[in-house]
């Protein structure tokens, strides 16, 4: 006390200086402590932004489509009655775009074959299941709309771009010319992309969906939720509120402690060598899957209702 | 399917014996149930246990293991017209007469003559042993039920104690649900032990663990070059190494920093919006990290890579970085790193906020900084905690898929450079299982062999954080 006093009396006191000298660097280390931790914080919310951003900016196109309605005339020199699956859609379908666009195929078939990669087989197939539901359209004019191929889809959504160069890119630039005239007169219309949750995995983009995938997902959730939460819970019960305290419930609460950090990827070998191997339940099916997945959620689930059975007050 | 309905009916079984006990309850009583010895319903629900129970698991069981059963009842006479095939064979002929059998899809290998006569024989025999295990399954079931119900109903009178009864059957329940989690284990450790045993069988234990070379294919012809496959495991664990101590100098400091300063700095506004934002990353399933790391950051890397090469003078090293590829290590483990950030951060907050704010006063009260108090007091006090957060990090690390399935190379190599392509145990084993494979196969059963490892390894790991952690908790509580 004595000691402060003498110092404020004296500010210029030589171990005044010092200490001035001191503090300022003590300041200093903590104004750069304080940096670095802020530091960690904006690196890791930079992480942050930048994943979902990244997803998000590739992702969102998925949720438009563009679609082309087009005149066909079901020229009945081309389509076979007796066989009417035989008959090739695509190629008539081709014949109404080259009508629309104005143009006339060769003879290697150059020009429809430049027409058909701007549009999806969805117009064949509609086609064919049209005169399968009414033989008496052929030789009438039907106006079909379906989406495009993927690669002129991604012309329209800006992916795929005039200024690339030409023989660098999927679509030429007579494609282009062809798109633009389209979009001009009004037969390709941008639109939500329905398909993509009503339609299931397809080698085609265009016609690729989530459907089998979420279908999938949510059999095997309904399983692992049907089993490891019952048995979760009631396991959580036990311990918690009957178990006595002895060398067995210890063993057992280690054990729970030390699953819910096993890999995942042992537990899917746990399955294939008990459930596949072993009890010969068929591969792939949701079965499998739900069961590994409960028994890879039970420690959580146990750990998890623990702690809110825990916080209940006695 | 045959299971769920007979399931149901077994539930309106055990309903009806339900409504059935409970009623004799309350007429032995003379419909003064302050005479019964229980609430009526307990009477009902011992009844229904009884009836239910008991059939229920023999259904379970029965499907569980049926198809086992059948497979080896079929096998157990073998047709002279497959002698002549060899063991693969002969298993993908039972198995196809089971699949026809079942209306579920068979192989695509083509029968004729003799063999499609015995494969004919043989489904109608796995038919006929389908169908007897059924009703047999059914039957066995029935007469449970019908027994433990005439057992149960019987017992019921006024004087019964039904509470109590039921009370044990509840608690048998869930006794066995607890044991549930040491039977996973169990069944780990003997299925992961089990085929384990049988790779060492083909290939030395000491050659796996301490082998250099990965190379798994099986030569489909005996006189195929490299047709033996190497099995030594080292370069995988080297691997999984490399990446983990990429990932962890990403998330330990970022993770700890952040941690520091949301526990100490951080205003209550700013913690609670960091916070949850940080948990945001917890939650991203590791399959988006790893599409992420595939198309976004191998890429970004190595367009920035071959740029620092492009503006170096020409040499080795530009020319290196110049043809450094998408898939490497680096990329895997940054992020790792960054999925593992708020793990570290949430369980090094938990502990440092565990530290008695006693210590920081006391700190405070001689004149120290906070960062002071921070370096000096809380963190040697917390750094137990903290070393097994980052232990836990590490078997997380070790032991995640995804993300090195997507973003690592396959190539197995034995190097320190962050900028090559290598391989993990995981990935490994991923490749090894993904796809049709024979079961009896050196380089299938190889994967269990990887999973062992791992397995034990992570198990140390984990054992040992915990350890640390429950020994440090015992000395502030």
């Amino acid at each position: 006390m004595t000691d402060a006093t003498l110092g404020a009396a004296n500010p210029r006191s030589a171990a005044s200086t010092a200490m001035e000298a001191r503090l300022k660097k003590r300041h200093a280390a903590e104004r750069t402590f304080k940096a670095q931790g802020l530091a960690a914080i904006v690196i890791a919310l930079i992480f942050l932004v930048v994943l979902v951003g990244r997803i998000v900016a590739q992702g969102y196109t998925t949720f438009e489509t563009h679609t082309l309605s087009v005149p066909v005339y079901l020229n009945p020199e081309r389509i076979d009655r007796s066989d009417l699956s035989g008959v090739n859609y695509d190629y008539i379908v081709a014949e109404a775009m080259m009508k629309k666009l104005g143009v006339q195929d060769d003879d290697l078939g150059t020009t429809s074959g430049k027409v058909q990669d701007l549009l999806s087989r969805d117009f064949g197939f509609q086609l064919l299941n049209k005169l399968k539901a009414d033989q008496s359209l052929i030789g009438k004019t039907v106006t079909v709309t379906g989406p495009l191929k993927a690669d002129a889809d991604l012309y329209f959504k800006g992916e795929i771009k005039r200024v690339t160069a030409e023989g660098d890119r999927k679509l030429d630039n007579q494609q282009l010319d062809w798109l633009d005239k389209l979009q001009k007169d009004g037969s390709v219309k941008s639109g939500f992309n329905f398909a993509f949750f009503t339609n299931s995995d397809s080698t085609e983009p265009e016609q690729a969906g989530v459907l089998g995938a979420v279908v999938g997902s949510a059999m095997m959730l309904i399983i692992t939720a049907m089993i490891a939460v019952p048995v979760g819970v009631m396991a959580a019960t036990y311990l918690e509120e009957f178990a006595p305290k002895n060398r067995w419930t210890d063993i057992i609460e280690v054990n729970i402690n030390n699953l819910a950090a096993v890999p995942s990827i042992v537990y899917g070998l746990l399955g294939l060598a008990l459930f596949i191997n072993w009890l010969h339940v068929p591969r792939s099916s949701p079965l499998v899957g739900g069961l590994v997945l409960a028994l890879m959620a039970l420690p959580t689930v146990i750990i998890a209702t623990r702690s809110a059975l825990k916080a209940v007050p006695p | 399917m045959l299971t769920w309905l007979s399931l149901i009916v077994l539930a309106l079984f055990s309903g009806l014996a339900f409504a059935a006990g409970r009623r004799r309850a309350v007429t032995a009583a003379g419909g003064r149930a302050r005479v019964l010895h229980s609430l009526p319903d307990y009477y009902g629900t011992y009844a229904a246990l009884w009836a239910g129970i008991p059939a229920a698991l023999l259904l379970l069981l029965g499907t569980a293991f049926g198809g086992r059963i059948e497979d080896a009842m079929l096998q157990s006479t073998r047709p002279a017209a497959i002698a002549s095939l060899d063991k693969d064979r002969q298993n993908v002929f039972f198995s196809d007469a089971h699949a026809i059998a079942a209306k579920q899809a068979p192989s695509e290998v083509a029968y004729e003559g003799d063999l499609k006569v015995a494969l004919d024989a043989k489904v109608v025999e796995a038919k006929r042993i389908e169908a007897i295990l059924n009703t047999g399954m059914l039957a066995g079931a029935g007469v449970l039920a019908l027994a433990g119900f005439l057992l149960a109903f019987p017992r019921i009178n006024a004087e019964f104690r039904a509470r109590n009864r039921v009370e044990g059957w509840t608690s048998i329940l869930l006794i066995s649900c607890s044991v549930a989690a040491v039977l996973t284990t169990l069944g780990i450790v003997l299925s992961l032990v089990w085929e384990s045993w049988r790779f060492f069988q083909s290939v030395n234990p000491i050659s796996f663990l301490f082998g250099t070379e990965w190379s798994p294919q099986i030569a489909m012809r005996a006189d195929q070059v490299a047709s033996a496959g190497a099995f030594g495991a080292v370069p995988l664990f080297a691997g999984t190494f490399l990446i983990m101590l990429l990932a962890m100098l990403v998330a330990a400091p970022v993770g700890l920093y952040s941690a520091i300063y949301l526990s100490e700095y951080a205003s209550r506004t700013t913690r609670g919006v960091v916070k949850p934002l940080l948990e945001i990353l917890a939650g991203v399933p590791t399959v988006v990290y790893g599409f992420f790391a595939a198309l976004t950051v191998g890429p970004l890397f190595r367009a920035g890579f071959n740029a620092i090469g492009a503006a170096l003078p020409a040499g080795p090293l530009a020319t290196y970085l110049m043809e450094v590829q998408n898939q490497m290590a680096l990329v895997a483990g940054v992020v790792m790193g960054i999925m593992l950030i708020p793990f570290v951060s949430s369980l090094s907050d938990d502990i440092i906020n565990s530290v008695p704010q006693s210590l920081r006063d006391g700190s405070y009260a001689m004149g120290a900084t906070k960062s002071e108090t921070v370096k000096k007091v809380v963190l040697p006090a917390a750094l137990p905690g903290i070393m097994a957060a980052m232990l836990l990090a590490v078997s997380r690390a070790v032991g995640e898929t995804m993300i090195v399935t997507m973003a690592a190379g396959l190539q197995a190599k034995m190097t320190v450079n962050p900028l090559d392509t290598v391989t993990t145990v995981t990935v490994q084993i991923v490749t090894l299982l993904t796809g049709d494979q024979e079961f009896d196969s050196p380089k299938t059963l190889s994967a269990f062999g990887l999973g062992l490892t791992l397995f034990v390894v992570t198990l140390c790991l984990n054992i040992i954080a915990l350890r640390i952690v429950q020994k440090y908790r015992e000395q502030y509580d």
